[in-house]
C-alpha cells in the first residue's frame, strides 16, 4: 500500500512529466520543510529552496491582506531562464512548480490548479 | 499569560524579550519560518563557535571527543542562558539538549508571541553549526530530524539531538 508521501510524490511526477518544460515539483508545509519533490529540484538545497519560496509566498499573502486582494491564489517569479509558480494549497501546504522559462504559464497553473484536489484528497 | 508572569517565570532579560519578539514580528510578516531560521541561525552558531575559542572553551574542553561535544554545547547555553531549566545529556553517540517547558528565554512563540502552528526555533541550527566548527577534524556532527523537522515538543519542553561521529 502507497504511503501519504508516495502518493504526493507520484502526483507531483505527473506534474513534471504531463507539461513540457516543468522542471521540478514540490509540496513544501508552513514551517519551510519540503514534504516532497520531483524533478531536478531533488538535487538541490531542499531546505534552503522551500524554507524560502515559502516565505516568499507568505509576504505575498500578507501584501494581499494590506492591498485587499480578496486572498493570493497564485505567485509567479520570472527568471531570466527560469519561472518559478507557487501555488497555496489549503491553509498549510504551498505547491512549488519550477519550469523553463518558455513554458507557457497558463499550462503551468492550469496543471497546478487540477493537482490541487489531488494532493488536498491524499493529505 | 501577560508579559508580567513571562518575566517572572523565565527570568527574563530585556534582550530576551526582544530577540524573541523581533523573530515572531519577522514570522508575523510571513518572512520567517522554521526552514529560514534553522538556514539563519547557523550563522550564529559560526560566530558563536568563535567566541568560544576566544574565551578558552577549546583549550579546557576534555579530551574524549563525546565529553568535548557536551562540554561545548553546555558552555554555549551557559553563554546565551538559553533557559532556566534545561537539561544536556549523552547517550552512546547522541547528544541530546532537553529544553523544559515554559522555561525557554528566547522562545519566539512562548516569548516572542509568534502566532503559528509549528515552531520557529533558533536553537537547532545554531547548536549544529557551533558544534559542527568546534568539533571540525575531530568529528562530525548530524543533526537528528524528525519528518524533517529539528526538534521534537512533547509535554516535558522541547527536545534537540546531535549525533556524534567520531572522524
Amino acid at each position: 500500500m502507497e504511503s501519504i508521501e508516495q502518493k504526493v510524490k507520484a502526483i507531483l511526477a505527473g506534474i513534471v512529466r504531463d507539461v513540457e518544460g516543468i522542471e521540478g515539483a514540490l509540496l513544501v508545509d508552513n514551517n519551510g520543510f519540503v514534504l516532497s519533490s520531483s524533478g531536478i529540484v531533488a538535487q538541490s538545497d531542499l531546505d534552503l529552496i522551500g524554507g524560502i519560496l515559502t516565505s516568499l509566498a507568505n509576504v505575498a499573502i500578507k501584501v494581499g491582506e494590506e492591498l485587499d486582494t480578496g486572498g493570493i491564489n497564485g505567485l509567479i517569479v520570472e527568471g531570466g531562464k527560469k519561472q518559478i509558480y507557487m501555488r497555496k494549497i489549503g491553509n498549510y501546504k504551498t505547491l512549488i512548480i519550477i519550469s523553463k522559462r518558455e513554458t507557457p504559464i497558463g499550462m503551468v497553473t492550469y496543471i497546478a490548479r487540477k493537482s490541487e484536489p489531488m494532493i488536498n484528497e491524499v493529505l | 499569560m501577560g508579559i508580567e508572569e513571562k518575566v517572572k517565570e523565565r527570568q527574563l532579560k530585556a534582550t530576551n524579550i526582544f530577540i524573541a519578539s523581533f523573530i515572531a514580528g519577522l514570522n508575523e510578516m510571513g518572512l520567517l519560518n522554521q526552514a529560514n531560521v534553522l538556514w539563519a541561525s547557523r550563522r550564529a552558531g559560526r560566530s558563536l563557535s568563535e567566541c568560544a575559542r576566544i574565551r578558552g572553551f577549546v583549550d579546557q574542553a576534555p579530551a574524549d571527543v563525546y565529553e568535548k561535544a557536551k562540554f561545548f554545547l553546555e558552555k554555549l547555553v551557559e553563554m546565551l542562558d538559553l533557559a532556566v531549566r534545561k537539561e544536556i545529556k549523552l547517550e552512546g553517540n547522541i547528544l541530546s539538549i532537553k529544553i523544559y517547558k515554559n522555561t525557554c528565554k528566547f522562545c519566539p512563540k512562548g516569548v516572542g508571541g509568534a502566532q503559528l502552528e509549528g515552531t520557529l526555533c533558533p536553537y537547532p541550527g545554531m547548536m549544529h553549526e557551533y558544534l559542527k566548527k568546534l568539533l571540525e577534524g575531530q568529528a562530525t556532527v548530524e543533526m537528528v530530524t524528525h519528518e524533517r523537522a529539528p526538534m521534537v515538543q512533547d509535554n516535558e519542553g522541547c527536545h534537540i539531538a546531535f549525533k556524534i561521529i567520531p572522524a
